[in-house]
């Protein structure tokens, strides 16, 4: 068709039928260009807001572990100073057993040595019966024999 | 006379303690010269009769007859005259003060090492071979007392049957530091230890028992080393014994023919008179050739002297650490 017709038919608003053809082919390649391109925003959308989440997400997470972080570090301060308060007062507790173990040995050598002298005493005493029992005897015998 | 390397004092008298004594007692002798004997021991045998018992013969001079070569040789023997166990008792339930009869004979004993031991306790082959092969002065020999069941047949004793467990009624161990247990059965040491220890605590005449734990106790306290010499004697076991009759008197400890069984012989040390061993008693013969110690006051320390009950210088206890 030349040129002049498609002219004159493109004023009334007619146009060839291949023409036609071709150009809804265009039409649907184009609106399927689109959706894809449409698709694939809302993908890239949809990606984008999972990214942004995620980002939030970690910005959320980071945050609370900084926060996490400056608490744990305020707790081993005060943990630290705790340790030092309690090693001193181990170190304390330990002179105290110390000095206890050694009044200990103390009592039981003074405790040891009395026991000693109690036992010589009581063997003493022992031979003060005895001899008395002797010479109870002894002047009993004599008493008789007198008699 | 060559003196003799060993003395070994004993004592007894002619009373048939625990049946048939002087037949127990010659059986033991005559094993144990032979055995020392065979080992070329010399010794002296110290016999002290205490407190003899009236109308009888002096065990003293039957000895004498049993052994006649002994006699003639080296046996020295001693009769004490009764009046010393009179004066020196502190306890009239004591018939006999078996420490001072031993220490009259650890006095006068002449060779350089005294075995101090029972008329009814037979030496180990350990024993002898110690003796034989000479043993350190300065130190205190002890020997473990093994007992001989009761009735056991005395007519051919060797150390085969003294060794056999199947005899023993008990085997005891010895434990440092004083090594205690039978210790009146076995006790060894030079001359020069038993007089600087003075023998046997004279002071506490009250108890027959505890006496010889006693003298350990002196000696460690003193300084001196105690020691296991390698092997046991064995005690032919016999009734009236401390240990087959003393469960008679567990309620009456106290009141027992060896005085109190729970005296402080642990805890206490002694310091023996200089007269120990009635060393100022006058002597004389007696026909029969024993040594008479005839009675004089002299002689006999006071009844009691509590100053010379004393404290150990090192006590059997472990130190507090």
């Amino acid at each position: 068709m030349t040129s002049l017709m498609k002219r004159g038919l493109a004023a009334v608003g007619i146009a060839p039928a291949r023409h036609m053809d071709r150009m809804t082919a265009q039409l649907q390649h184009a609106a399927e260009r689109l959706k894809q391109v449409e698709d694939r925003l809302v993908a890239t959308r949809a990606d984008a807001e999972g990214w942004k989440r995620r980002y939030e997400e970690a910005s959320r997470l980071s945050a609370g572990r900084a926060a996490d972080a400056a608490e744990a570090e305020k707790k081993a301060a005060r943990a630290e100073a705790h340790a030092s308060e309690w090693k001193e007062r181990a170190q304390a507790l330990s002179s105290d057993v110390r000095d206890l173990k050694e009044r200990l040995r103390d009592a039981l050598r003074v405790t040891a040595t009395a026991r000693e002298h109690l036992m010589a005493t009581e063997t003493k005493l022992d031979l003060i019966e005895a001899a008395l029992q002797v010479l109870d005897a002894r002047t009993r015998d004599r008493a008789v024999t007198r008699s | 006379m060559k003196t003799p390397a060993l003395s070994v004092v004993v004592t007894g008298r002619n009373d048939e303690y625990g049946g048939d004594f002087n037949e127990r007692f010659f059986t033991v002798l005559r094993f144990n010269l032979q055995r020392l004997a065979e080992h070329g021991v010399s010794c002296e045998i110290v016999f002290v009769e205490w407190n003899p018992v009236a109308a009888k013969p002096y065990l003293a001079d039957l000895l004498a007859r049993e052994f006649p070569a002994l006699a003639e040789g080296t046996l020295t023997r001693y009769v004490v005259a009764p009046e010393y166990h009179a004066a020196l008792t502190q306890n009239p339930q004591l018939g006999y003060l078996e420490y001072v009869a031993k220490n009259v004979g650890i006095r006068r004993a002449s060779a350089p090492f005294l075995l101090v031991t029972n008329t009814d306790v037979l030496f180990g082959r350990e024993v002898v071979e110690a003796i034989a092969g000479g043993v350190p002065a300065g130190t205190v020999y002890r020997a473990a007392r093994y007992d001989l069941k009761l009735g056991v047949d005395q007519s051919h004793l060797s150390w085969d049957s003294l060794d056999d467990p199947a005899n023993h009624v008990r085997r005891p161990v010895l434990k440092p530091p004083l090594f205690s247990g039978g210790s009146g059965d076995f006790v060894l040491a030079d001359r020069e230890s038993w007089h600087l220890l003075r023998g046997y605590n004279e002071v506490y005449r009250a108890a027959r028992v505890g006496i010889d734990l006693n003298f350990l106790v002196k000696a460690h306290g003193a300084g001196h080393p105690i020691a296991d010499i390698g092997g046991p004697v064995y005690h032919i076991n016999h009734v009236g014994s401390l240990r087959t009759s003393k469960g008679l008197y567990r309620d009456t400890p106290s009141d027992t023919p060896w005085g109190n069984l729970r005296w402080h012989s642990r805890h206490v040390a002694y310091q023996n008179p200089d007269g120990w061993g009635l060393s100022e008693a006058p002597v004389r013969q007696l026909p029969g050739g024993s040594a008479f110690l005839a009675f004089d006051w002299k002689a006999v320390p006071p009844l009691v002297e509590l100053r010379r009950i004393v404290l150990p210088a090192r006590q059997t206890v472990e130190e507090v650490s």
